[in-house]
């Protein structure tokens, strides 16, 4: 046991002549921050990537986006090309988004009807539905469905969330006008499930959705996108990109649905923050993934 | 400066330098024991957000500085070399005055063990850890770290014994 103890003292001894000078950390802080950006500069990349492979691959994949789930048989099915032509005719009657009144769809007084209806054909496409969601036979219908929140992005488009009359089903959109390259709304998150009790706490983890705004886009730096539940006693929610631009949407029930060109160098995800009627910020953890700059 | 960096750096202020002891007696030379450390402390900046959550970065530190200390002498140019002579003292970062001869035994000594022999020596008698601990951080069972520790103290009183009779006889 002594010379344990004679072993511990002369590894003090020996350890405490340090001849170097003390670790830098300012350049240890500089190091670290630069391989954070790689890291987050790859993993964008990486998901890029991921999808510009699988939308290769889609695009050889036979008789994708065809109604019925059965092979063809020779000679009575039409041809390829016939489909892709009905294909992007219905995508272009709900990319066009013009109600009765000849609003377009970045109008705040677009035709709440029109909206629903525009909605509908987008979840119903069967090409976003995907070949197995495709040959599923129920549509969606959103006829008589509330709107609860709406945003608007002028010269882009709308978002917006809907629930249906039983109260049952939650429909989320996001319609762009004509004039927008279909890839802007490549994140898009038009869907439609099932309305769960809001939530009790603010979830920390918003505003991690959007698109980058490519050349030829009528807008700069990041859209975001989003639509989710928060408590339901939140009625507005702040949005700050840090880059000198600010949003608030009104949240009802604790809806929100957010479509919002926030500018070049913005926060992504953003920091926000929802607010009670009486003017309080409600608690909100701090988010598990730290923000990066888009430029 | 956010509150993430500003802790990161408070905390790298406050251990690097016990962290530097620590590489040392792994690795036995200072400057690997920097370069160890800083690799170490860039690795933890990357995974700060969970191992400040966790509450004790230092052992997570500590941990990672061992590993990358292990890890580096595997690499081929610095690649460890099994022999049954202890190295010459200035290869262990010797003292060629002669000066401090309890210490030159004990570096010489702790050149003859293997880099895991070594850490468990390290982490049981210098870190004061237990034997769970030390297992923890190296990834092994306990019973291996007391066959370890074990074989390591048994060849560390020869090496220096037979360090002592050399001195003694020069």
């Amino acid at each position: 046991m002594k010379d344990l103890q004679e072993l511990g003292a002369e590894l003090h001894r020996l350890a405490d002549n340090d001849p170097l000078d003390p670790i830098d950390s300012a350049a240890l802080l500089e190091r670290g921050r630069r391989g954070r950006k790689r890291r987050r500069v790859a993993s964008i990349g990486g998901v890029v990537a991921g999808v510009a492979v699988i939308a290769a691959a889609a695009a050889y994949l036979p008789d994708l986006g065809t109604t019925s789930g059965r092979p063809g048989v020779a000679g009575t099915s039409p041809s390829p090309t016939f489909e892709r032509t009905k294909i992007v005719k219905v995508q272009k009657n709900y990319q066009r988004n013009v109600d009765a009144s000849g609003r377009t769809v970045d109008n705040p007084k677009f035709d709440e009807a029109a909206l629903l209806e525009a909605c509908a054909a987008k979840l119903n496409d069967p090409s976003r539905r995907g070949p197995a969601k495709a040959s599923r036979p129920a549509a969606v219908d959103l006829t008589g469905w509330r709107v609860m929140a709406r945003s608007v992005q002028p010269k882009i488009g709308t978002a917006l969330v809907a629930v249906s009359p039983s109260n049952k089903q939650v429909a989320y959109c996001d319609l762009y006008v004509s004039t927008v390259p279909s890839g802007l709304g490549a994140s898009s998150y038009t869907r439609v499930g099932t309305v769960t009790a809001a939530p009790k706490k603010m979830d920390p983890n918003l505003m991690g959705q959007g698109s980058a705004c490519a050349a030829g886009t009528p807008c700069k730096g990041m859209l975001f996108l989003d639509g989710s539940r928060l408590p339901v006693r939140a009625v507005r929610l702040e949005i700050d990109a840090k880059n000198g631009h600010k949003i608030s949407v009104p949240v009802n029930d604790g809806y929100f649905a957010l479509i919002w060109a926030a500018g070049p160098n913005a926060l992504f995800p953003a920091a926000y923050r929802a607010y009670d009627a009486a003017g309080k910020a409600l608690p909100q953890d701090p988010p598990a993934l730290d923000p990066t700059r888009i430029p | 400066m956010g509150d993430r960096d500003r802790e990161y750096v408070e905390f790298v202020e406050a251990a690097s330098s016990s962290l530097r002891r620590t590489a040392y007696l792994v690795c036995g030379d200072w400057h690997r024991a920097d370069d160890v450390v800083q690799d170490a402390l860039y690795k933890l900046y990357l995974a700060w957000s969970k191992v400040d959550r966790s509450g004790n970065p230092l052992a997570y530190a500590r941990r990672v500085v061992v590993n990358t200390a292990l890890d580096s002498g595997r690499r081929p140019w610095r690649r460890e070399v099994p022999t049954d002579t202890a190295p010459d003292l200035t290869s262990y970062g010797g003292d060629p005055a002669g000066t401090q001869a309890d210490q030159d035994e004990l570096r010489t000594a702790l050149a003859v063990l293997s880099p895991r022999q070594r850490a468990c020596v390290v982490l049981r008698y210098y870190e004061d850890l237990s034997v769970d601990q030390t297992a923890e951080i190296l990834g092994c069972t306990t019973g291996t770290v007391k066959s370890q520790s074990s074989r390591a103290l048994q060849t560390l009183r020869q090496a220096m014994t037979r360090a002592r009779q050399i001195g003694h006889a020069s």
